[in-house]
């Protein structure tokens, strides 16, 4: 505990007595001791130095001197960057994908059955087809090539694609019958005679009797 | 026979406002390539750059780096000075902004988790502050200083930072109220304000643990 004396000075548990004045030398004094320490003399040399390293790295296109803006920028530049390669390994459309199919030897959309064709009732001999039909099954089987890892969507219109240009090139299609000829029986026209074109003579008109209207009536 | 104090005051004024505008000369050099000038502006300020950036950080090895690393900002941004202030004053802003950037860094941080507490003895948490209170002086000179210094540097180290920043830098004497207003952003009077109440909390501690001698 502390207690003032009548001049204003404080005296101390150990009963050692100091003023204000002498209170506050002593903090000015603790105050420069603590500070006392002489700035480097080299500061000039190493600041010179960083700014022709800053001017190297000016033309350079490089930055040797990394300011605390750009720390800071770091710091937030880093945990940003992590999250988004997380999200993007979560909801990237490529790792969606469905399971890969693997497609048939012989799909049976390529395969073509070639319709029978009844012959005409004609007496004429069918000539040959031109094309003859393949020895074998009538079921042309169209091979699609070896299964290739496609993404799905592509690998879909593909097959499609495939499909109808196999059709074209190689589905054997039986040459149709000929056609028998139509026969038309000739016309035969009828004579008419005039003799049996008779015309009746009308029957003659009523007379027609009207009788005139009465007065009442003409008011209406 | 006495001195006339108003003489004194004007030609440290004069001083000062031929400092102010050598600095501003030498700043027009810099801004337009010259960097010797700007060696020269080093040379002349960092002696109270590194008084600010030690006030801060505490220990004389970061307040080199702070003081490098404000001069060098320094010189990046020459060209946004616009004398609206003096070429010292702006620099002890740049300065004070960079050590309590310094105080507040992460690696401190870390430092102070794996360093060993320094005063567990009192069990008071450990403080950077605690090196300057120290002063690096040896057992000899410890026993020639006077038993008050020894008592009031560590209390100097735990006044909280608003008082402690305030008077260290007003008690260095390198900075004028103005400047160290500008710097920790307050006005001049809140300045003198935490000065005097920072000297008010010493003496009642001072008071209330007792002392030996002057």
């Amino acid at each position: 505990m502390s207690r003032e004396d009548g001049r204003g000075s404080q005296v101390g548990d150990r009963g050692s007595r100091i003023g204000d004045r002498d209170l506050d030398a002593a903090i000015d004094r603790a105050v420069r001791e603590m500070l006392d320490v002489e700035a480097p003399a080299d500061l000039r040399g190493r600041v010179l130095d960083r700014i022709d390293a800053l001017s190297t790295s000016a033309v350079f296109g490089t930055s040797p001197v990394v300011s605390g803006f750009s720390r800071k920028l770091w710091w937030l530049a880093g945990p940003v960057a992590a999250a988004a390669v997380v999200v993007l390994a979560v909801f990237a459309p490529w790792r969606q994908t469905a399971p890969h199919v693997e497609p048939s030897v012989s799909p049976p959309i390529a395969a073509v059955n070639p319709v029978p064709v009844p012959a005409p009732p004609t007496s004429h001999s069918p000539q040959p087809p031109r094309t003859a039909p393949r020895s074998g099954s009538p079921v042309t089987t169209v091979a699609l090539p070896g299964p290739r890892p496609l993404p799905r969507g592509i690998e879909d219109r593909l097959v499609v694609a495939a499909v109808a240009a196999d059709a074209d090139h190689s589905t054997v299609i039986d040459p149709l019958a000929p056609l028998a000829p139509i026969a038309v029986a000739g016309t035969h026209p009828v004579d008419i005679a005039q003799k049996d074109i008779a015309i009746s003579p009308l029957a003659p008109l009523a007379e027609l009797q009207i009788a005139p209207l009465s007065p009442p009536d003409r008011r209406n | 026979m006495w001195a006339d104090p108003s003489i004194s005051r004007v030609t440290v004024t004069e001083a000062a406002d031929a400092a102010t505008a050598l600095d501003l000369a030498l700043v027009r050099r810099a801004q337009a390539g010259d960097t010797e000038a700007f060696g020269e502006l080093v040379e002349r300020n960092r002696r109270a750059v590194f008084r600010a950036a030690l006030a801060a950080v505490g220990s004389a090895a970061e307040a080199d780096d702070v003081a490098q690393e404000a001069f060098v900002t320094a010189f990046q941004k020459l060209d946004g000075f616009r004398a609206e202030s003096s070429f010292k004053t702006w620099l002890l802003s740049i300065t004070w902004r960079k050590a309590i950037d310094r105080r507040k860094s992460v690696t401190r941080w870390m430092q102070r988790m794996v360093t060993p507490v320094h005063s567990s003895e009192t069990g008071e948490e450990w403080n950077p502050m605690d090196r300057l209170a120290a002063g690096g002086q040896s057992q000899e000179e410890d026993l020639m200083t006077s038993d008050l210094q020894n008592r009031l540097k560590p209390l100097i180290a735990s006044l909280p930072k608003k008082l402690r920043d305030a008077l260290l830098l007003a008690g260095s004497g390198d900075h004028t109220y103005d400047e160290i207003g500008t710097m920790l952003k307050v006005p001049t009077g809140t300045v003198k304000w935490r000065v005097s109440e920072a000297r008010k909390v010493l003496k009642h501690k001072m008071t209330s643990m007792g002392y030996t001698d002057v």
